[in-house]
């Protein structure tokens, strides 16, 4: 009778590599959503700022907290309407025509420049969650 | 050398060609109840933000030019119509700028209508952001 063996060796060795990733990966991927948000934000404070009538506008452009479970890490960037100036983030952004007050826009391109570290940032989270 | 000014045209000349749109560049001139008005914002990203449109040596040819186009009207039905003029205008067409390769004109991002948080008028403003994509032609 014909038998046929399998050696699973190597799948149970990636088998705990993934777990062993799936354990690191969140609290990881939070560090990296964080510093993401923190360069956003200071961008976006960079760009809009020097506005004689929106002094205080920059200070109110925060993050909230980074939440994380196994599968998401995200948070929230922008202006904070219940700090000094904040509520003019839509009016800053994209201009008001009741005025005749042009865009200044300063939360997108930030979030756009960061783009592209945070993707190398995440390649370079999963490379390291990997290794054996 | 094509200019900014060139690029403005560019789409500033598309929504000119609907007679029934009356369209503002940078500044409300006029009295209309209904209108667009086009803000022009231009990036210039390296090969960083556009590495498929950036040259060898690495030299800031990219174009990325943004209008920010607030669609107003005097309530939701008449802001959303402008929205739709300036979507059949603009959306996916490719404009000509001598010496410059264009991509077809994108939606970036918009905001929901909403009345001038300003004046608290019926004006009813709704704002979509298209990308206007050049390189040396």
């Amino acid at each position: 009778m014909p038998s046929v063996t399998f050696n699973d060796h190597d799948l149970t060795a990636w088998t705990k590599d993934l777990e062993k990733a799936a354990a690191i990966a969140p609290a990881e991927a939070a560090k990296v959503v964080t510093k993401g948000a923190v360069n956003i934000k200071a961008d976006a404070r960079r760009r809009i700022s020097g506005l004689a009538h929106a002094p205080a506008y920059p200070r109110s452009i925060t993050f909230d907290p980074v939440h994380v479970n196994r599968t998401v890490a995200t948070t929230e960037i922008g202006p904070d309407k219940g700090k000094r100036q904040g509520p003019l983030g839509n009016i800053l952004e994209y201009g008001a025509p009741g005025r005749n007050t042009p865009p200044h826009p300063h939360m997108s391109p930030a979030a756009e420049a960061e783009m592209p570290r945070f993707a190398r940032a995440m390649e370079a989270l999963a490379v390291k969650a990997i290794e054996p | 050398m094509s200019s900014i000014q060139d690029h403005a045209n560019a789409v500033l000349n598309l929504l000119r060609a609907d007679a029934q749109l009356t369209v503002y560049d940078g500044q409300v001139t006029g009295t209309a109840d209904h209108y667009a008005l086009v803000y022009s914002f231009r990036q210039l990203p390296g090969g960083e933000l556009a590495p498929d449109k950036t040259s060898l040596v690495g030299d800031s040819t990219t174009v990325d030019m943004r209008f920010y186009i607030h669609c107003v009207g005097v309530d939701a039905v008449a802001a959303r119509a402008v929205q739709g003029r300036v979507q059949a205008a603009l959306l996916d067409v490719r404009p000509t700028i001598a010496g410059r390769e264009c991509f077809p004109i994108r939606w970036v991002e918009g905001t929901q209508q909403e009345p001038n948080e300003e004046t608290l008028s019926l004006v009813v403003d709704a704002v979509d952001v298209y990308s206007l994509v050049t390189v040396p032609g």
